[in-house]
């Protein structure tokens, strides 16, 4: 009787512990190649963002910021700054802004003289052939001089500086798009004029 | 308030497990010949995943997270949702009868139902950074559209069943082209700004 | 597969006879959701295989010592075990791939073809014909969900493994990447598979349309 209840919970424990124990023998090897693959991978789009730059500081995270007197907004996360022989050449802001189903985390470089020189996607889970869209060419749109009153998402054609064309049926993402790199603009503007 | 309420049209519309997130295809494609089957399978989803949401999204904050054993998620996860599925139906057995008899030959079915499992993995994305609340609400408002996707369907086949259908359709591929159908209106869905 | 089933047959049953997506109609989840490209398309095949081979061989090896009471538990356990460690090294070694396939690596736990083989085949058999069944079963999981892709792909995208094929021959037709596409393309192909055989042995192609219903969310009652 007692067998009967005792047997099938230990063998049932013993499987559990098992593989329990296999499991963070695996992890244990492909924690570190994970976490370097993703390092690298930050890395290389770092510079792809900010093309001519060469070693890149640690990120400086929202609190760290607020620290230092700066105002980083909602969607900031982390604050990558390039420097050479001890000028400033350029920031990287890693920006998550809430988009279709859910944060689009993105990468934007902006250079000394405020210019955006790069945007790259990092990892966002928008409609496949519909936001899905937004990587690549339409990003091109954000090149270029940082307008006085940052980017403003319109469905007709763009009239104003600033003015971003919505991706087609992609508003939310467009939006979310327009709202982080306005965040990430804003906060470089602080922090050059700030350094100088 | 408004946040709970973007959760249940979200959940529900625009990436409806079954129609545009396909979690769930074969309850939905197994029990869907009869209305009646599929109101069953539904308040049993509905019941099990609101109660799997809770549970799952304490076992990872509470177990997992403090202790860096994020990576045990799935094993954990699917284990307390094949013991919950047993504990409730023991006690809606002993307790509600009557609940026990309308929905029980579909609980054992919901363990591997991807649905669940699905909702729980989802509600513990970092990306999503949801509170226990709105974990909760989710996997409520995820399974509602997983019932209403599904009794929709039923109505759907039960309809299919007198048609006069090329032979080779018969069956399963003329259910997954209804589906499809059924699919496209709620592609439509994904324009709505909320 | 009453009887001592030959080891050839064993792995060559999964490919056509009783192909897991088109004809027995499990693991429909992951077939419609990644399919949006061909190389997804392989990429879950071959993780789904590893973890079907890597299963029902510690399953055939323990089925002695498990009490029956706790089979199922037990079945489960192991299986996402399996699933874990190929999620951990696809996101070491392929992280474009695990980030393309998402959810529906860990999801394979409950994929139905997974715990339907181990009921139905690696708790009754030896582990090297359960390997066979294993590696039999993935590569007809595979093969399928590499055609539903490259259908996907080459109609709604354009291109074929990543290569532009149809530049300007015609527009693609984004809906084939959509939701509604991959229900399409599936019940297009099921059906054809069901013509193609009903040529062959009338009789069966009764049993495959009705598989689903029963066989897959009955799985772990199936026998």
């Amino acid at each position: 009787m007692l067998k009967e209840i005792v047997k099938p919970a230990v063998v049932l424990f013993l499987v559990c512990a098992i593989i329990t124990g296999a499991l963070a023998f695996v992890n244990g090897i492909t924690k570190p190649i994970i976490d370097e693959g993703q390092e690298a991978a930050l890395r290389e789009s770092l510079s792809v963002v900010l093309p001519g730059a060469g070693q890149f500081s640690e990120a400086m995270d929202r609190d760290s910021l607020t620290d230092q007197g700066y105002q980083p907004g909602e969607r900031i996360k982390n604050l990558y700054t390039s420097t050479n022989g001890g000028e400033i050449v350029g920031c990287v802001v890693e920006v998550a802004s809430k988009g279709y189903g859910g944060n689009i985390v993105m990468l934007v470089g902006i250079d000394k003289s405020l210019s955006i020189t790069g945007v790259a996607i990092l990892s966002h889970n928008e409609t496949p052939g519909l936001g899905s869209k937004a990587d690549g060419e339409y990003m091109e749109r954000y090149l270029g001089r940082i307008p006085e009153n940052l980017y403003r998402v319109v469905k007709t054609k763009p009239a104003r500086d600033g003015d971003i064309e919505a991706l087609a049926s992609a508003t939310i993402t467009s939006r979310a798009i327009a709202n982080g790199i306005s965040e990430a603009a804003d906060l470089v503007r602080d922090y050059i004029r700030g350094e100088e | 308030m408004k946040e709970l309420f973007a959760i249940l049209i979200g959940a529900m519309l625009i990436e409806n497990f079954v129609l545009s997130k396909f979690l769930g295809i074969c309850p939905f494609l197994g029990v869907s010949q009869k209305t009646s089957t599929a109101l069953g399978m539904s308040g049993a989803v509905v019941f099990v995943n609101t109660l799997a949401s809770l549970v799952t999204y304490l076992v990872n904050d509470l177990l997992l997270k403090p202790n860096g054993l994020e990576y045990l998620q799935t094993i954990a996860f699917i284990l307390v949702i094949a013991a919950l599925v047993q504990f409730v139906e023991i006690v809606l057995k002993k307790l509600v009868p009557p609940l026990y008899k309308a929905l029980g030959i579909y609980l054992p079915l919901i363990t591997t139902n991807c649905a669940i499992l699905g909702s729980a993995l989802i509600n513990v994305d970092p990306a999503r950074d949801y509170s226990l609340l709105e974990a909760v609400f989710f996997g409520f408002s995820a399974a509602l559209g997983f019932s209403m996707a599904l009794v929709l369907f039923s109505g759907i086949r039960e309809r299919l069943e007198t048609s006069d259908i090329p032979e080779s359709f018969k069956g399963m591929p003329i259910a997954l082209i209804a589906a499809s159908l059924v699919s496209v209106a709620f592609v439509g869905f994904a324009g709505l700004v909320i | 597969m009453a009887g001592k089933p030959k080891a050839l047959s064993v792995l060559t049953n999964g490919f056509l006879k009783e192909n897991p997506t088109l004809r027995l109609l499990l693991g429909m989840c992951p077939s419609l959701a990644v399919t949006t490209l061909a190389v997804n398309g392989i990429g879950m095949g071959v993780a789904a295989t590893v973890v079907l081979i890597g299963s029902n061989v510690v399953i055939s090896l323990i089925r002695k010592i498990v009490p029956d009471k706790v089979r199922i538990p037990v079945f489960i356990t192991v299986i996402a075990g399996f699933v874990t460690i190929v999620k951990m090294l696809m996101e070491a070694y392929f992280p474009d791939l695990n980030k393309q396939l998402g959810i529906f690596i860990p999801l394979i736990v409950v994929n139905c073809i997974i715990l339907a083989r181990a009921e139905m085949f690696a708790s009754r058999n030896g582990p090297l014909l359960s390997a066979l069944d294993g590696l039999g079963m993935g590569i007809g999981f595979t093969c399928a969900l590499f055609i539903i892709g490259s259908v996907r792909e080459i109609l709604g995208s354009g291109t074929w493994m990543g290569m532009t094929l149809t530049a300007d021959l015609f527009d693609p037709a984004t809906i084939m990447i959509l939701p509604p596409g991959g229900f399409m393309v599936m019940g297009t192909l099921i059906a054809l598979v069901n013509r193609l055989s009903r040529k062959k042995e009338k009789a069966r192609s009764e049993e495959a349309a009705g598989g689903c219903a029963v066989g897959c969310p009955g799985c772990e009652k199936a026998t």
